[in-house]
């Protein structure tokens, strides 16, 4: 298991999810492949943020 | 442009089609006045619980519970089957697992063959609806350009994932979920060396893995004599893939019907 997996993994699972959610909201290729990034970034950096917030948690007042 | 629905006559006759085959497959058919439609769906889906029952020993039972909410057996909660409520209600009260709650494991030589056709055909009974209130559709507001009713569609995204868009003329989209739905599961299997497609290791994601359709489907015997060397870096990451995977394609299955819809409409009597 590595960094790079894990962000492999995630960019992965972003993309799907972006893709099947703006084919599910959009009809239109032009607006569909619009929302495929957008989409993407909210929900991957959502998840780091959450990665963020759990590390810093961990290297302060979680710390063993 | 606008969204177009059905009449409300007609919605009333849809959510009754809907019901009515959520409770028995091939009932919501009689709604439509297809009585041939309702015997195939009905012959069908309990076949295919029953026969899978029957090769698995019933051990599909174990993984399911009751909701007996005041001591009366409501429903039994075996996933996917339950998509079939009658039939797996009726297997959960009259008919008995060989292994005796799991705690009596037996060499059953056709389990994984009967844990296919059990849990097909629970999603089948599920998308049976679809079919059916596409038809009741067809009935009450009929066609006259004779427009794939949007039944067929999500029936058709259960076949291949996108195959009900592209049946629609959405060819971008058929491609695209093909390509999201599709990949996402083959990664996701690949993720998990093609060893965590199994209801007996992962019974709840197997759950959302039967909704992937036809592909997972014809992949679940033939891997099923996969067995992982020691225990796979991102096996975690690959089952919520691969279940995931399965509950897009429900999506896609939910907006090729409501695309189908909105064409069938846009040319149809309610214009």
């Amino acid at each position: 298991m590595s960094l790079i997996g894990h962000f492999m993994t995630l960019a992965i699972f972003s993309l799907s999810l972006a893709a099947v959610i703006s084919g599910y909201r959009d009809d239109d290729p032009k607006q569909i492949l619009k929302g495929i990034p957008r989409r993407a970034g909210l929900f991957g950096g959502a998840v780091l943020a959450l990665a963020w917030l759990s590390w810093l948690f961990g290297i302060s007042f979680l710390a063993v | 442009m606008t969204d177009l629905y059905p009449q409300a006559q007609t919605r009333e006759q849809v959510l009754k089609a809907i019901g009515l085959g959520l409770l028995i497959p091939g009932a919501g058919h009689l709604v439509a006045g297809r009585t041939d439609w309702a015997l195939f769906w009905f012959l069908l889906c309990q076949g295919l619980l029953f026969c899978g029952l029957a090769l698995a020993g019933n051990a599909q039972l174990d993984y399911g519970s009751w909701l007996s909410p005041g001591g009366i057996p409501v429903m039994f909660a075996l996933f996917p089957e339950v998509g079939n409520f009658s039939g797996s209600w009726a297997a959960g009260l009259w008919l008995r697992s060989v292994e005796g709650g799991g705690y009596s494991p037996e060499i059953i030589p056709f389990r994984h063959l009967g844990y296919l056709l059990s849990g097909a055909g629970g999603v089948l009974a599920a998308f049976s609806c679809a079919h059916a209130a596409g038809m009741t559709l067809m009935k009450h507001q009929p066609s006259k350009s004779g427009r794939l009713h949007p039944g067929t569609a999500a029936l058709a995204t259960l076949i291949l994932p996108g195959f009900g868009h592209w049946l629609t003329g959405r060819k971008f989209k058929a491609r695209l979920f093909f390509i999201a739905v599709l990949g996402l599961f083959l990664i996701g299997l690949a993720l998990g060396e093609f060893a965590d497609f199994d209801r007996q290791r992962h019974p709840y994601y197997w759950i959302g893995q039967m909704l992937m359709g036809l592909p997972a489907w014809l992949l679940y015997l033939p891997l099923e004599a996969v067995v992982a060397k020691g225990s796979p870096p991102y096996a975690d990451a690959g089952t919520m893939f691969t279940t995931c995977a399965g509950l897009f394609n429900l999506i896609a299955a939910l907006d090729a019907y409501h695309r189908a819809e909105k064409d069938y409409l846009s040319d149809g009597e309610s214009k």
